[in-house]
């Protein structure tokens, strides 16, 4: 037999070998070859792994509702094809140009394409000649006869001439001639007779879009074309009840008679044919006339002596109504289907970022903020007050405040000019209040430099909205209200500031409305300060008077500045670093940390004392003094709140949202996959809980059949014969339909579909683990449990300490193929509903018909969580192996 | 002379198996006396072993009474506590193959007479110490020559401070080199004044340890008598013929 050539392929040699392997080395290929395989064949497999895991998205940290919206894109355009699904927008009309013979160096043909030639023509070159201004290698300067300066690459210049000769740019005069080669013209050749050729420089482009894609993008349309408040003037084409169609610019059509044409030429615009089978050419015709002028456009009729050409094509402006701030038509209420309805309309994008309050079916938008200055008594000059009708107190103040040192440049008859670190600064003189120079009374003429320290008055005017003892407040900025109706509202908020959207284009906060088209959320949560009132050292109050005209019943808010005394800090040091101390104040839950920076005071009982120290270190800190403002919120004897964040919000219109996710706390993420109890999840929890169950009842069972209790032994017995001869799955149908219906009605215990399902595979198994066990305990020798009795330990010791370790080496290997069965096995409770691997993959397949990846998918992860567990048995086996 | 320590009364044992009933035992009385060396030979299946687990209860005799130390074994409530008074040492050892030399002289000191882990390890280094095996401890049965584990074994039993040992051929499954390690334990165990009762047919080791020879055959006892004598001039011709079969093979 030895040396015969022909031995067949020795397959043991091959388990042998991929046996010992590292298993580390097999889970690496495995999951390699698994993810590889995803990856190469489609992304769809992705797709169908996350959804088989529950889809859990990528973390809990946000536990909010999550708008996105995609970036609407805007079209504007020619329709040229309608179908009943979807439609042909030329979003880019051709580009021509007509170059005369003697603009034209020469042209080369450069390829051929569609029966249509491509060429490039490189036109005459220039002369220019000016002034040298500047010379580097790559470009020049020149300052022409007009006074303009122009630029010129140096490989664009072909020769020159320099007057005189050899001069360069640090010469006073230096006159330069210059010869430049041409532009280059690329395109498709269209027409070319005696006098020149016209050439198309850009082919149209054309778009296909179905009609739901272009319902989706409208919203946005307005928002891009058009800028803040920008005026829309034109006729109306086109309205509903959301959107209108405006033509800004009539088509401009010329009529050529024939007889005026000096030269002619066609060409032709080529139709979508891919997109629009059938389609029919445009003619492209331009024309010299013996005027002089010239006509360039489309061809739209011909007769014998007159052609109609589209100079320009007509423009429309797609609006959203929301967007409207004002809509004046004329004739006054005239509508879409009036002849000449000359629309005039002011459009506004509505910021919506300090959305003051909101309700059912309005928002308070608070378009300008009011502004408070506080001005120190020692800075007022003068002050002049006027009484309003209202009852408010308007308040004109002469405040010294900004000083001015500096050189003293000129001092002219109405202004000072100081020179401050290099930077020339005007004083009015009316405004300063007092000056002094340096030597005294220097001017700007003497030799001497002159410096000059002046105090500036500034007028400020304002509403007195608080006065004390250390100044005034003044409102300088009234707020502006605007109350808009929820159903004006367009979603537009291209002008949000930014970090309101992340990069993605997402709106990510709390949900606080949502109507059946709108979405109000808040982005920035509101924050609050609350403080002792002992703590105020001084305090000034403004009125935010509230949009009384639009709202009658509102209510005032008080915006309050506070100078607070810091605070001082008693009790035990619990830890010090570098930058911070963490201090336990007694009847307080959490340590407080204080910032070195914000510390005036520190002392230490004992002196010096560290964390160290034993006994524990007191220390005392005072904190510096701070200034908290914001929105009054609560006030009582003791304590003071203020709002000092207000809340920020945000309205998406429901038809801009592209993608809608919402989260609740506790949902499955990546980073809490507890909460994942779908696909995958399920079935490696029912499988586990399921074996833990079933290996109890294994246990018990074994240990009841090697029993010398006939009572016991015959139960088990009874057990493990009836349930090995029932399917599984009639088991589990016991379990979810008969077992549970039975606890339900007689004990009163509502099992869940999990739990069914687990009682109902653990009972099965439990019988073949029972058989498991008591083979294992057989397997002992009665040696064994003899030496252990005649020792004096009793049955139960010597099974437990003797008998069942030993036995447990010997069924590791059993069991770990039983649970491997299971694992495999748990598909089947999929008959109880419940969403298991093998149900999501049934689930995906039946919404997406993708039945081949969805069952591979399944397969192949059924087939990683086997293989990785018939690895792990093995390696347990071998770990737990009696050393010889 | 003082009171025995195991009084085996009138002990009869049945088996009852497919192919009818053996009668293993019929009628054995035997008395053992403190610090005596007792040594049954016999030919296989006369009983020996079984009379030896009778007097721990691993086998319940039919009828007659074994006392040990005072107290009947028959109806015993606590059988555990009498047997942890009485070590046996197995023809086939009987090792616990998943724990080391030192854990099988542990366990039974531990679960049965709950000795801290300090206390059992001490007493388990000394045992081992004494059968002659202190660098082994921590070496597994598997790891272990049939000497080695024998010795293992009786440290096991001798552990638990037992009154008698019963040993069941100990020696029977050694190779030859290693018998005598074994007896030597076993013969200064004996001059330590331990009450044993060993079943054996190393006559070198009868000679030097026994007081006492019991002749079994077919679940009797024909004879008990002197080492010198049952060598020189057994009573019975049964005895005799046996000595002869295994004398002079
Ligand atoms: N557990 C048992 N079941 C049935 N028969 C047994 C059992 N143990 C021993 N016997 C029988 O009892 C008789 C005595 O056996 P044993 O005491 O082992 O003899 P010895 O140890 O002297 O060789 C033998 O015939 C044997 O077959
Ligand atoms: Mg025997």
């Amino acid at each position: 037999m030895t040396g015969e050539r022909s031995e067949p392929i020795n397959l043991d040699r091959v388990i042998t070998w991929l046996a010992g392997l590292p298993w580390w080395v097999i889970i690496i290929t495995v999951l390699g070859v698994s993810v590889g395989y995803s990856v190469l064949t489609s992304a769809a497999y992705l797709d169908i792994i996350s959804f088989l895991a529950d889809d859990p998205v990528a973390s809990t940290e946000d536990f909010y509702n999550v708008v996105e919206r995609l970036q609407p894109r805007v079209l504007s355009g020619l329709a040229v094809a309608y179908g009943p699904d979807e439609f042909v927008f030329r979003i880019r009309p051709p580009t021509f140009v007509n170059l005369s013979r003697d603009e034209i160096e020469e042209i080369t043909t450069t390829g051929e394409r569609d029966g249509e030639t491509q060429v490039l023509v490189e036109m005459v070159g220039d002369e220019i000649a000016g002034e040298l201004v500047w010379e580097e290698p790559d470009f020049l300067t020149l300052r022409l006869d007009d006074g303009n300066e122009a630029y010129v690459l140096t490989d664009r210049i072909l020769g020159q001439e320099r007057e005189p000769d050899g001069c360069t740019d640090l010469d006073e005069h230096c006159t330069v001639r210059l010869q430049i080669r041409g532009g280059e013209v690329t395109g498709v050749l269209i027409a070319e007779d005696d006098y020149g050729v016209t050439v198309r420089t850009h082919d149209p482009e054309y778009l296909r879009l179905s009609h739901a894609q272009v319902v989706d993008n409208f919203s946005g349309v307005a928002g891009e074309l058009l800028n803040e408040f920008e005026r829309v003037d034109g006729i109306l084409i086109y309205e509903d009840d959301e959107t209108m169609i405006v033509q800004v610019a009539e088509a401009d059509i010329a009529e050529v008679p024939t007889d005026q044409i000096q030269i002619m030429r066609t060409g032709t615009i080529p139709c979508p044919s891919d997109m629009i089978p059938g389609c029919s050419d445009e003619t492209f015709v331009s024309a010299l006339l013996e005027d002089g002028t010239e006509v360039a456009g489309a061809l739209v009729d011909e007769s014998d002596d007159l052609l109609t050409v589209m100079v320009a094509e007509p423009r429309m402006v797609l609006l959203q109504k929301g967007d409207l701030l004002e809509d004046s038509r004329h004739p006054e209420g005239c509508g879409a289907d009036d002849e000449g309805c000359q629309v005039s309309l002011q459009l506004g994008h509505r910021v919506l970022t300090n959305v003051a309050s909101h309700d059912g079916d309005s928002i308070t938008v608070l378009v300008t903020e009011p502004v408070f200055v506080s001005i120190p008594a020692d800075e007022i000059i003068s002050q002049e007050r006027e009484e309003l009708p209202d009852g408010e107190v308007r308040v004109t103040v002469q405040r010294s405040g900004q000083t001015i040192t500096g050189v003293l440049l000129v001092d002219g008859r109405r202004n000072l000019t100081i020179d401050v670190d290099g930077e020339e600064v005007r004083v009015p003189k009316e405004s300063v209040v007092s000056e002094t120079r340096e030597p005294e009374g220097c001017t700007s003429r003497d030799e001497e430099t002159c410096h000059i320290t002046v105090t500036v008055a500034s007028e400020l005017t304002g509403i007195l909205s608080g006065e004390s003892d250390e100044g005034i407040m003044l409102r300088t900025v009234d707020p502006v209200y605007r109350i808009i109706p929820l159903s004006q509202i367009a979603g537009d908020f291209e002008d949000l500031e930014p970090e309101l959207l992340s990069q993605e284009n997402n709106a990510v906060g709390t949900l606080v409305h949502e109507a059946s088209d709108v979405f109000i959320i808040r982005v920035t949560d509101p924050e609050y300060e609350t403080f002792r009132r002992e703590r105020i050292m001084s305090e000034q109050r403004g009125v935010i008077p509230c949009p009384r005209d639009q709202d009658p019943d509102c209510e005032d808010q008080v915006w309050v500045t506070v100078r607070r005394r810091g605070e001082v800090i008693v009790g035990e040091l619990t830890q010090e670093s570098e930058r911070a101390l963490k201090i336990r104040v007694p009847g307080q839950m959490q340590s407080v940390e204080v910032a070195l920076n914000d510390i005036v005071y520190e002392d230490r009982s004992p002196d010096g004392c560290t964390t160290e120290t034993p006994g524990g270190c007191r220390v005392l800190v005072a904190l510096a003094n701070d200034t908290v403002q914001g929105v009054l919120t609560e006030e009582t004897e003791e304590w003071v709140t203020l709002r000092t964040v207000d809340p920020e919000y945000i309205v998406l219109r429901r038809a801009s949202i592209e993608e809608e996710r919402r989260r609740e706390p506790g949902q499955c993420a990546l980073n809490n996959l507890g909460a994942c109890d779908r696909g995958i999840f399920l079935t490696l929890r029912t499988t586990l809980m399921g074996f833990a169950l079933a290996l109890l009842m294994g246990l018990i069972g074994g240990l009841f059949r090697v029993s010398s209790n006939p009572v016991l032994y015959a139960l088990s017995t009874l057990y493990v014969e009836i349930v090995r001869g029932i399917p599984l799955l009639v088991i589990l149908l016991y379990a979810g339909f008969v077992f549970s219906v039975w606890l339900r009605d007689n004990v009163g215990i509502e099992l869940s579909d999990f739990q069914e399902a687990t009682i109902g595979l653990a009972f099965g198994y439990g019988a073949y683990l029972s058989e498991v066990f008591r083979a294992g305990i057989q397997s002992i020798s009665k040696g064994q449990m003899e030496a252990a009795r005649s020792l004096g330990m009793s049955y139960t010791q010597a099974m437990r300490h003797v008998i069942l370790p030993q036995a447990i080496r010997v069924i590791l290997p059993p069991l770990g193929n039983d649970f491997i069965s299971m694992l495999k096995d748990s598909a089947l409770i999929s008959v109880l509903a419940l969403p298991d691997l093998l149900q999501m993959g049934r689930l995906y397949i039946s919404r997406t018909f993708r039945a081949f990846e969805g069952y591979n998918t399944v397969a192949l992860l059924y087939l990683v969580m086997t293989l990785f567990l018939s690895l792990l048995v093995r390696v347990i086996e071998k770990r737990t192996a009696l050393p010889k | 002379m003082a009171e025995p320590i195991i009084q085996i009364k009138e002990v009869h044992k049945r088996f009852r198996t497919t192919r009818g009933i053996i009668h293993a035992l019929k009628g054995v009385t035997l008395e053992v006396y403190p610090g005596e060396v007792v040594v049954i030979i016999g030919p296989s299946g006369s009983g020996k072993s079984t009379l030896l687990r009778c007097i721990n209860r691993l086998e319940h005799m039919d009828s007659g009474d074994i006392i040990v130390d005072g107290m009947s074994i028959r109806d015993a409530k606590n059988i555990n506590a009498i047997r942890a008074e009485i070590g046996m040492v197995f023809q086939q050892f009987n090792l616990f193959p998943d724990r080391t030399a030192l854990g099988n002289i542990m366990l039974a000191q531990r679960v049965v007479r709950k000795r801290s882990k300090k206390e059992a390890e001490e007493k388990a280094m000394r045992l081992l110490e004494r059968v002659g095996l202190a660098g082994w401890a921590d070496h597994y049965p598997g790891q272990l020559s049939g000497g080695q584990q024998q010795r293992v074994a009786i440290a096991r039993a001798l552990a638990m401070d037992p009154k008698i040992m019963l040993f069941d051929e100990p020696t029977s499954a050694l190779d030859p080199e290693m018998i005598k390690e074994v007896l030597d334990v076993m013969l200064a165990l004996a001059k330590d004044g331990m009450t044993m009762v060993v079943v054996s047919h190393e006559m070198g080791f009868a000679r030097a340890a026994a007081d006492r020879m019991v002749f079994m055959d077919e679940g009797e006892i024909i004879e008990i008598t002197t080492p010198e004598k049952l060598f020189t001039n057994p009573e019975h011709e049964r005895t005799r013929q046996f000595l002869d079969k295994i004398l002079h093979h």
